[in-house]
This record gives C-alpha cells, structure tokens and sequence, in this order.
C-alpha cells in the first residue's frame, strides 16, 4: 500500500496536468448551438456578429455563439481547411481559394433558394465567376462544376498601383505599370516603390508591364489578359522573371501589410495595392491616389463558402442572408474599405444605406459612381481573374525565391571584408588600449621610486 | 523474456514503485517525446515524399534549384559575419565586466533588453531606422541579428572570464610577462570554453532566424529560415523538409565540432 500511494500520487499530477489544458473550459452560460466562421482578419465589422447573435436568438429562440477566427492568405485558411481537424462552417476566402476547396471536396452547394436576400447580389460577378471557374472537378458531386454555385460573393475588387500624386508625375503614370519599374526615371522615387511580397499579385504586374512593352515572348502578344494572366508556362515565366529581377534595383522592398502605413506616412510613393486597401489609404493620407493601368490588370472576388463537415448549415445561410441585407453590406464596406459585392442599384434603394453612406461623411453619387470602388466589371476585358496556378504553384515559388535572391550574389564578400578590417581595428584598438595603459602605469612606479631615491638621498 | 510473463513483470514494476527522483523526469521525457521527437520524425517522413510517393525528388529538386543554395550561403556567412562581430564586440565588454566589481549587475543591464519580446525589439529597430533615413539591406539585417544575439554571446563570456583563477595571471605576470602577453597566454585559452559557447549560441540561432531578416530588409532580403517559412507556407512540405534537415545537419555539425574543440580541458589551452 505504501508503495501504490506515491505510484497514484504520480498518475494523478501527470494526468490532472494534462487534462487541466483541455479541461479548461469556461462556466459561462452554455449557448445552444455554436457558429464556426473562418474569414479574413479585419475584414467584418465587429458589432455585425454579436447584432446577428440577437437576431438569430429573435428569430429561432435559440441561443447561438459565433465562433470567429480569422487567417492572413488563402493559403494558411487552405492548410487549416484540408487538415479537417476543426469543425468551420463558413469560409471566406478568394476565388481561386474556392477553387482549390472545391477540388479538394471541402464544398457544399449553396442552395440560394435559402437566402431571401440572394437577389442583392451583383450579377456581374456571377457572370464573369461562371465565365472562368467553370468544369471544375469536385470529388462526389460532378466532373465539371461552375463555382457560381459553390460561393456568394462579399467583397471584391482590383489589383492597381496606389501613388503619391505629389511625386510621381503624369509623365511616370503615363508608363502604366512601369510607375513600379520607376520607367520614367524619376529620382525622387528611387528606392520609394513597394511591390507586393507575393507571386500571384507580382505576377500579374509583371506580364502586364512585359504586354506594355511588347516584350511578351513571340506568340503571346495577342492572348487576352484573362488568359495571359493564367499562363505559368516555362516560356512566358522566364519572361517574367527577367523583368522583376530588373525591378529590384528601383524597390524598397516586398510588402505584405505594411504598405498602407507606409505610403499614408510619405515612406513610400508606389505601392502595388489592392483597391480596398488603397481607398483605405487615400482617405487616411494626403494627396494619394489609385489606378488601374489601361492596359489591363486583375480583379478579384472574396465570397462565403459552405464547408462540406459544417455543423450548423441553418445558422450558416441565415447568416449570409444577414450579411446580404444591403445595410449590413454597407457597414461592412464601411468598416473594411473594400466594395460590398451587392448590386450597386440594390444598395442605393435603401434608406437605411443613403443614411450610412452620409453618416461616414461620403456624398452618395460619388461613393457609387466612384469607379475605382466599382469599375465596370461586364465590359472590362482588360481586367482578368486569376486562377489557382495548380501544379505549377512549385515552380512559381522558386521563380519568386530567384527573384528575390537575386541580388545576394557577390555581397558577402564585401561585408566578409568590411567585418574582417572592423575586427583587425578594434583588435588594434585595444592592443593599444592595454600597452597604453601599462605605459603609463611603468612611469607611475618609475617616479615613484625616482621620488623615493630623492628622499633617501 | 517470455510474453506470458510480461503482464506479471508489469504488476511487479508497479509494486515495486519507488519515488525516485526519475520518476520526475517521466512527464519531462513525455513532453520531449511528444513535442520534439515526433515532429522531427514527421519532418523525416516528408522529406521523403512527394505526391505520396517515396522519393528523392526533393533532394533533387533542392539540389537544382540554384536559388535555395544561394539562400543557404547567404545565411551562412551572415551568420559567421554576425558571430564575428558579436565576438569582436562582447569580449572586450566581457573582459572589463569581469575585473569590475560591479560587473555581473552591469551584464544584467545587457541581458535586460532580452525581456522584451525579440520582434517588438526588432520593430522598433526597424521604426528607427526609417525615421533616421537608414536605407534597410544587409547592413541593418546583420545589425539586428548582432543586436539581438549578442547578449548570448556575452554571457557566457563572461562566466568564464570571471571564474578564471587570478593566479594564472599573478604568476604570468611574475614571470615577467607585458599585460598583452597575459591577455594572449592566459586570459585568452582559459576563456575558450566560453568563446566556444558564445559562438555556438549566436551562430547556430542566426543562420535559422527568419523574421529579423524579413523585417529588417523591407522582404527584399531572403534567408535561409525564410526560404523554409516560404516553401512551408505554399504547402511545399517535401522541400520544406529537407531543407529543415539541411539546417538541423548544420547544427549538428557546428556542434561536433565545438565539443571536439572544447574536449581538451580548459587548463590544456594554455600555451
């Protein structure tokens, strides 16, 4: 018996340590169903949630709990995603993220007869959705799925070139994308550009750059944007490779989220932006401002996807139906400076968004006229969607990996040398320092005993 | 032994339960197990796989890849530039500290900053040298990573030059020896030991740093523990994988190699 004692006392801490972390749930009171949702960080207003709790509450009579988390790209939601070991209801990543789902067999259809408020939804982006995410293989359902009926759209927007108008000159816009190149030579911008840390934006700037100065390689020069944009061929990325080594030398450096603060703070002229991110800044900084250069670029497409393990499908469409309702919309673009995917014409019939839109001190006209918040996106040609680059994604990584270390070559050796002759100096330094030192301390007691001679004799 | 008598030999391992003090070591060897172990064997695994298949290909394709070479070089030597100065540095400092009385209150000093997390510390870095108009590039990288590393260097430093006996140097200076010469006959080998260790704890963490880099170079600076934070991120595990050994290889070398220069007893140093 004495000896088991100890032994229990043993399992007991061992085990209670253990359990205490998973144990250490809350007394709170226990809600009756939960919502898991899975979205981008700051990319909701926050008082929407807790407002959609009361609803629901009103509406069911249960007592709901969102569970919101949220992820920084596509790729770490896709990760968390495939993993499987948590349970997500709703996703919100971007089209080619959906795409990658939908392969993948994560997906559930969106019955959109359960959204009252569907209609909202600009058609637009369903149209220019279906015309390229379509025959998509989604394991279980069908060999050739169109994405329209896997997601509603939320926000969306453009890629462009975010600038500081009292820099960059007419001449420098005048070069379209090759304001990043600094192409106009402009000395005031030397070492002021900011390019997105990222190979699906920075690819697309590049192939656009490589069309404006007709160095496409032969045979691509006729390929419209929405397919230029998605051809990750050997050819074509060597192309691009080239000329984004060349940007380097005009670059600051890569950015991935701190190119607002950079360019709202004078640090930074040119930023390759996205359109919410630059109507964010253009209202916080000075004199900046947006475009999309003529020759085309890309737009792109955030929306709501159902998990195929979700838990809580009821809760889930009732709470797309809420964020389609055309004053939830407004304060969620509101909150986050992107554009509300609803219809424009849907939003502007609303009091309740007029009164909104005022309140955040726009003028209405300009606010849905603007058409940097909305450019047409059914006529425009120009502007492509980019699509997952599939098994080419590996490739595209060590082109990105070679482009940013390109310039790494020779430097070690300067600063080999610079670190040698800083060494051999402090080296130097303290050597003199040290016999210095003892010099002086030999002619202290040299003295000394001169001193104490002089006193015997 | 024989099978059926396993369930007894078990019985008799719990009857005959001691607290000893191994016993407090098991939840230690449990978490190492779980936390250390396995992910590396995890990491093993995938270096062999692509696609689900057991191959070589990452090795391969890691080898042809000219870029991830480059990135490894670059670490490397801002690693070695990077322990270089904070030797060049620490060790004059470590010296004086040692010999003033005050000294191991004024290391703390060095050691102080070390509270605060080491990616505040660099943000900061980085807010400073913008707003006094530093370019930042490989001067501010290997700034930081000295910035950030060089307290490890003189800690040890200083242990061992404090403990080091003051005979040695009574009786070299008895001998009739300059004060450079007892630096460089018995100062010097005596602190080898904590040379040895102040390199291995600043270059073996440089050359697998990843944010400072990033940070400090505006993401136009690639090393080598960004390269596998990249290959990770895009989900490209197998070369993510090899590339963790690569580096674990590293360690493991530069370790090899300081224990074997460090086997020889301090004492045996001296020349």
């Amino acid at each position: 018996m004495k000896k088991i004692l100890p032994f229990c006392l043993v399992v007991l801490l061992v085990v209670g340590v253990i359990f205490s972390g998973i144990a250490g749930c809350s007394f709170a009171e226990e809600p009756d169903e939960t919502l898991v949702i899975y979205n981008w960080g700051d990319y909701i207003d926050e008082d929407i949630e807790e407002e959609f709790e009361e609803y629901y509450e009103s509406v069911t009579g249960k007592k709901l709990d969102i569970v919101y988390s949220t992820f920084e790209t596509n790729e770490i939601m896709l990760t968390t995603v495939e993993k499987g070991e948590e349970i997500i209801d709703l996703v919100c990543p971007s089209e080619y993220a959906i795409q990658k789902l939908m392969e993948g067999g994560h997906l559930q259809k969106i019955d959109s007869s359960k959204i009252s408020t569907f209609t909202n939804v600009d058609s637009a982006i369903y149209d220019k959705v279906a015309e390229v995410f379509t025959g998509i293989n989604v394991p279980g359902i069908g060999a050739s799925e169109s994405m329209v009926d896997y997601f509603v759209p939320y926000m969306w927007g453009t890629l462009g070139i975010l600038y500081n108008a009292d820099v960059v000159t007419e001449e420098d816009l005048a070069t379209g994308y090759g304001v990043l190149w600094n192409a106009g030579n402009n000395p005031e911008l030397e070492g002021k550009i900011l390019m997105k840390d990222s190979i699906r934006d920075s690819y697309v700037a590049a192939v656009m750059r490589l069309k404006e100065l007709g160095r496409l390689p032969s045979g691509y020069e006729n390929i419209p944007v929405q397919t230029l944009i998605n051809t990750v061929d050997d050819t074509l990325m060597q192309a691009v490779e080239q000329i984004l080594i060349e940007q380097s030398d005009a670059l600051k450096g890569y950015e991935v989220d701190f190119g607002k603060a950079q360019m709202t703070s004078n640090r930074a002229y040119v930023d390759l932006a996205w359109s919410g991110d630059a109507l964010w800044a253009m209202e916080d900084g000075e004199n900046l401002d947006y475009f999309v250069p003529e020759i085309g670029g890309n737009i792109w497409f955030d929306g709501w996807a159902l998990l195929k393990n979700a838990q809580n499908v009821k809760a889930a469409y009732m709470f797309i139906d809420y964020l389609c309702r055309p004053e939830i919309a407004i304060r969620n673009a509101m909150a986050i400076g992107y554009t509300s995917a609803l219809d424009k014409t849907a939003m502007m019939a609303s009091e309740d968004v007029l009164a909104i839109v005022e309140e955040n001190e726009y003028d209405v006209e300009e606010y849905f006229n603007d058409e940097l918040r909305y450019p047409d996106i059914a006529s425009a040609t120009t502007l492509g969607v980019m699509k997952d680059f599939g098994e080419r994604n590996s490739a595209t990584i060590e082109m990105w990996e070679r482009v940013k270390s390109s310039k790494q070559d020779n430097m070690w050796i300067l600063w080999v040398s610079i670190a040698v002759v800083g060494g051999v100096g402090i080296a130097f330094g303290v050597y003199y320092l040290l016999t210095h030192r003892a010099n002086a301390y030999r002619r202290l007691i040299k003295t000394a005993e001169e001193l104490a001679e002089e006193e015997n004799a | 032994m024989k099978f059926k008598d396993l369930p007894k030999k078990a019985i008799d391992k719990v009857k005959n339960f001691r607290l000893t003090r191994r016993v407090f070591a098991y939840p230690y060897v449990l978490f190492l197990l779980i936390f250390v172990v396995t992910p590396l064997v995890i990491v093993l695994v995938n270096a062999f796989l692509q696609d689900g298949q057991i191959t070589f290909q990452n090795f391969i394709d890691l080898a042809t890849d000219g870029s991830s070479l480059r990135v490894l070089g670059t670490s490397v030597v801002v690693g070695i530039v990077t322990t270089l100065i904070c030797l060049l540095l620490g060790y004059p400092v470590a010296y004086i500290l040692a010999r003033w009385k005050s000294g191991s209150i004024i290391v703390m000093l060095f050691i102080l900053p070390m509270w605060v997390n080491f990616l505040i510390r660099t943000y900061a870095l980085q807010t400073i040298f913008e707003n006094i108009g530093v370019t930042l590039g490989m001067g501010t990288v290997i700034f930081g990573m000295v910035y950030n590393f060089i307290p490890f260097m003189i800690m040890p430093l200083h242990t061992t030059i404090s403990n080091i006996d003051k005979s040695f140097k009574e009786a070299s200076q008895d001998l009739g020896a300059s004060p450079v010469q007892t630096f460089f006959k018995t100062t010097l080998p005596l602190s080898l030991p904590g040379i040895i260790s102040g390199i291995t704890m600043v270059f073996i963490p440089t050359i697998s740093a990843f944010a400072i880099s990033q940070l400090l170079s505006n993401n136009s600076i690639i090393l080598f523990g960004d390269s596998i934070n990249l290959k990770f991120e895009n989900k490209l595990y197998g070369v993510g994988s090899v590339m963790s050994l690569i580096m674990l290889a590293l360690v493991l070398i530069s370790n090899f190699f300081m224990n074997k220069i460090n086997k020889g007893e301090a004492a045996k140093n001296l020349w």
